[in-house]
């Protein structure tokens, strides 16, 4: 009788969860309109378009040219929707994390700021995603092509992304955050930094072993963190010029544009380093705290004092130090944003 | 239906392992003068040696009095046992944690203060002194 019942709910979890499956299936049949981007977008994995969400895997440049896949209308946004692109071909160079043709990303659209253009059925553009996606295709089967239609934003707007978030990097000579994203496989517990291949290189590098000597013999007493490591980077030739920001938090944007990756932007990578001991060593950490300044050390890999160099030597990363564990104890405590290092083309 | 009935058991058992990984957190600010200086005459000879965890939980505690003496009027005698703690604290800490507690005190109620910071020893009131400013100049300016 139990049994009975339950098959009973699967079923009727099943009836009501139908009707979702049909819609997600009519929509991928839709595939339809060519669209041509009038500037740079953040392409992105799920439909999470928060300016703190790190989920960017390519940068959509101006000029590419994509299929819309699907839309989505975002609940927290008035007039906003997330679309699903297929690159079709690629616009102007972004750099090595340029999304390419085939690749699968989401990206952000505004009515109020468009920076792709839809057609319905008549061949007429229209502001609603949704218009585009019941338009030709639908009717004529999925090899209609739908016209491209030519940028129409200002210049001036050709690099905003996400309603006036700005894309990852200023310049676009970022680095390969795509690489980062692309990496599928999953790290166990036994992983091995000097082996990996894109973490590898830097761990085994000349420029890691000068870092991790000027860390060691770093006197005492220096004042603020981020001026420490930014003395450490010059010394262990990681970077040529100190970067100008003030704050440690500002640090992985600083470094990125000094080439250095974060390594939480790759998903795998991400799930594999849950804490400062899992990082590579040599890596630049960075944190932040709410309404703070944050905070930087540089990971020797070391199992003494000279473990994580910062202000201070210390055995371990702030997290467990009496500075961390009191943060963390007054509802302001340090997280860990970035896992800085070169990449492989870099060292 | 039935993932969400035997979600909830899961649910209940990731709270009470996440309660139980939790330290000796105060969980109640303080609610009077008294109840500090009871409290902080326990830190009569604050340990240096002690482990992160426990120092952490005195600056905490440092944190909850400068927070009570801000919205209240405090006696001269809490301000001397708030520095008295917060210099203990300060010894082996290479991170000088304590002073960024100590800022708004510092600047809301600096007489008393500094007259706290008198009765130290000169040594040590001028290292916690420089921790404060230093806790000061990295709010204001950045830490690089």
């Amino acid at each position: 009788m139990l049994l009975l019942k339950r098959f009973a709910r699967i079923f009727l979890v099943f009836l009501l969860s139908s009707p979702s499956l049909i819609w997600a299936d009519e929509l991928t049949d839709q595939l339809l309109n060519t669209v041509t981007l009038d500037g740079d977008i953040n392409g992105r994995t799920p439909t999470d378009f928060n300016k703190d969400a790190d989920n960017v895997t390519a940068l959509v440049t101006k000029n590419t040219k994509a299929k819309v896949l699907e839309v989505r209308r975002l609940d927290d946004r008035h007039h906003s929707f997330g679309v699903k692109l297929r690159i079709e071909s690629v616009g102007k160079n972004g750099g090595k994390n340029t999304a390419q043709p085939g690749d699968e990303v989401w990206v952000y659209y505004s009515k109020k700021v468009p920076w792709l253009n839809f057609k319905n059925k008549e061949g007429k553009s229209v502001a609603n995603p949704f218009e585009a996606l019941t338009a030709k295709a639908s009717k004529e089967g999925l090899s209609v092509k739908a016209s491209t239609i030519e940028a129409k934003t200002k210049e001036k707007e050709s690099h905003k992304t996400e309603g006036g978030h700005k894309t990852v990097c200023d310049d676009c000579a970022v680095p390969a955050i795509k690489d980062l994203a692309n990496i599928g496989k999953v790290l166990n517990e036994n992983h091995a930094w000097d082996e990996d291949p894109l973490v590898g290189p830097y761990v085994r590098s000349e420029k890691v072993a000068k870092l991790i000597d000027a860390a060691i013999a770093s006197p005492w007493g220096a004042d603020h963190c981020y001026r420490a490591v930014k003395d450490l980077l010059i010394a262990g030739d990681i970077i040529d010029i100190k970067p100008k920001s003030r704050y440690a938090r500002d640090a992985v944007t600083d470094l990125k544009k000094k080439g250095l990756i974060n390594l939480l932007d790759s998903p795998s990578f991400k799930h594999f380093i849950k804490s400062p001991g899992d990082a590579p060593p040599g890596a630049i950490l960075v944190y932040s705290k709410q309404g703070e300044p944050g905070h930087i050390e540089v990971k020797t890999g070391r199992n003494d004092i000279n473990a994580y160099v910062s202000f201070y030597k210390s055995p371990h990363s702030i997290f467990q130090t009496r500075k961390g564990l009191a943060a963390a104890k007054t509802k302001s405590p340090y997280k860990l944003i970035g896992v800085m290092i070169l990449p492989p083309d870099k060292v | 239906m039935i993932k969400i009935f035997l979600f909830f058991p899961l649910l209940f058992s990731s709270m009470l392992s996440f309660a139980g990984g939790l330290t000796i957190v105060p969980t109640v600010e303080f609610k009077s003068s008294d109840e500090i200086l009871s409290e902080f005459k326990n830190y009569a000879d604050v340990d240096p040696d002690q482990s992160a965890e426990h120092i952490s939980d005195i600056i905490v505690r440092v944190h909850w009095a400068s927070e009570f003496c801000l919205k209240n009027s405090c006696e001269q005698e809490i301000f001397d046992q708030i520095v008295r703690v917060s210099f203990a604290t300060l010894k082996n800490d290479f991170t000088y944690a304590v002073g960024e507690y100590l800022v708004p005190l510092y600047r809301e109620q600096k007489s008393k203060f500094e007259k706290a910071l008198r009765r130290l020893p000169a040594s040590s009131s001028e290292k916690l002194l420089k921790n404060v400013q230093d806790a000061i100049d990295e709010m204001e300016n950045g830490n690089g």
